[in-house]
């Protein structure tokens, strides 16, 4: 049975009220979905919500779902959204923070493992990775959530479109203004 | 090509979105310019460090609390589900348990004490109106006023207000009070009589004074069944006396509005109702016919299966 096929036979029973059906299929997408999340609010429990609520809203308008687009696009939509929904909601909490923020506090950082190459080079790279990863939160989050999913996450110009609703010539030209002010921002800070 | 617009295209070219045209001059572009060079591959170098960021592990604890979270929800929609039907059949056994309650108090309150409560509402239209007090506190077969009336739950109908009408008196100065209440009796028919002294030793003036007498009665078995029923009638409205009339007030107030068709142009009275079979038997006393001739007399209309049909009339009342 074909991947798309076994997918649609899914669907069908998750609709059907298949909660283990329903667990699959999400299970298919969980990793990419906690780490969009996790790229958005740089925070694991605030990921891990943001996800919870999202696979709630899925389940209940599974039956929304149109069997025209593929099912983990329409999830990593629904996430986006949440997420976006997210960071509306709580940017007056992270002011609040701030105010009380002692000296000693760090920000939250990602631990992100690396198992590649050698001791050095890994370290180069982390430094690099999270010098970029600083630079992007200098961006707006239209031009950073665009190259998220495009260089982060690996997602084609067709499923960018879908996830974030848009025609795939505004995907074009936003992918290219988000590098080249991403570009801008790193040689700024270099 | 200029070198603005070489680089609106440097992202297309690194994804290999161009068309073959495009891409070849680009590559032609950025073969002979360095600075342009120079951009994409900056660009190039961000592009695969983005990449090869790795995916972080979802914590090993979410799959299970996402799950958790999702059968509560669930949980939660069938129970607010649940609550909902239980909401609705609580009203539904609350609200029939209420009108049960109301309407089967009603006729209990239309016996002993309250029933002179109610005769205080009647409305009559002189000054010898009925006392609720002093009926109350008068014994039986105690003489009143002219014009009072009794209201009697004894079951024997047989003494029908045209059966009193043969033996009025002509003076009609008093009247022959029987006041007893039958609370045992389950039909609760309610027995009316006119102001007159019923004396059968006067019969033989009947004659002579049943035209004044008829008036005097037909005044008075107006004012009673004002009396007896629940509300103040102060035109010719329909009595509700019965018990299971109130019980049933929805088919009662179909029939009664058919009945009010079926009787237009008619002066007349419901007195009388009686559920027996499936069927409603409702005792209709017709003062008056459509023609104005007065007729004092009873009629009976069954209500079955939703149509009134006359089962005893008078042929001259011209009641089909």
């Amino acid at each position: 049975m074909s991947v798309d096929l076994r997918e649609k036979r899914l669907i069908e029973r998750a609709k059907a009220g298949d909660e283990s059906c329903f667990e699959s299929l999400i299970l298919g997408c969980q990793n990419k979905a906690y780490n969009i999340a996790l790229r958005y609010l740089k925070n694991e429990e605030d990921a891990m919500d943001a996800l919870q609520e999202s696979f709630i809203k899925i389940y209940r308008h599974l039956n929304n779902f149109k069997e025209d687009s593929r099912f983990d696009t329409w999830v990593y939509r629904i996430i986006v959204n949440t997420c976006n929904d997210f960071l509306r909601k709580n940017s007056n909490r992270k002011n609040t923070d701030s105010i009380y923020k002692t000296e000693n506090e760090k920000e939250t950082v990602i631990e992100i493992p690396d198992s590649s190459g050698s001791p050095e080079h890994v370290y180069e790279n982390k430094e690099k990775t999270d010098y970029i990863l600083s630079c992007l939160d200098k961006m707006t989050l239209e031009q950073k959530e665009i190259i998220l999913l495009r260089d982060v996450h690996g997602f084609s110009y067709e499923e960018i479109s879908e996830i974030l609703d848009c025609s795939i010539g505004t995907v074009k030209s936003r992918i290219n203004r988000s590098r080249l002010k991403l570009r801008e921002l790193y040689l700024e800070q270099n | 090509m200029k070198c603005d617009e070489i680089r609106e295209l440097l992202s297309l070219y690194i994804d290999r979105e161009l068309d073959e045209s495009q891409m070849k001059i680009v590559a032609d572009h950025l073969a002979a310019c360095d600075s342009c060079k120079n951009e994409y591959t900056g660009i190039m170098e961000m592009v695969s460090l983005l990449g090869e960021i790795e995916e972080a592990p979802v914590p090993d604890l979410f799959e299970n609390r996402w799950k958790s979270v999702l059968k509560n929800k669930k949980k939660k929609v069938n129970w607010r589900i649940f609550t909902s039907i239980a909401a609705i059949f609580a009203v539904c056994v609350i609200s029939i348990a209420l009108f049960n309650n109301t309407a089967g108090n009603l006729p209990d309150q239309m016996k002993g004490t309250e029933q002179s409560g109610i005769a205080s509402q009647s409305k009559t239209p002189t000054s010898e109106g009925i006392d609720a007090t002093q009926k109350k506190e008068n014994p039986p077969n105690q003489n009143l006023a002219d014009n009072q009336v009794i209201i009697d739950n004894d079951d024997s109908y047989s003494k029908t207000v045209n059966e009193k009408n043969s033996v009025l008196s002509a003076s009609s100065d008093s009247v022959a009070q029987d006041n007893k209440k039958d609370d045992s009796d389950s039909n609760q028919e309610m027995k009316v009589y006119g102001s007159a002294d019923i004396s059968s030793g006067e019969s033989g003036n009947e004659d002579e004074n049943m035209a004044a007498a008829s008036e005097a009665v037909t005044e008075a078995t107006r004012r009673s069944f004002s009396a007896m029923s629940p509300k103040s009638y102060s035109d010719n409205t329909e009595a509700v006396p019965s018990q299971g009339l109130e019980r049933n007030s929805a088919a009662v107030q179909y029939y009664t509005n058919l009945m009010k068709e079926k009787l237009e142009g008619f002066d007349y009275q419901v007195i009388e109702s009686k559920y027996i079979n499936g069927e409603w038997h409702f005792k209709v006393f017709i003062f008056h016919g459509k023609d104005g001739n007065t007729y004092n007399e009873d009629i009976l209309i069954v209500g079955k299966d939703g149509a009134i049909e006359v089962c005893y009339a008078n042929e001259f009342m011209g009641i089909q």
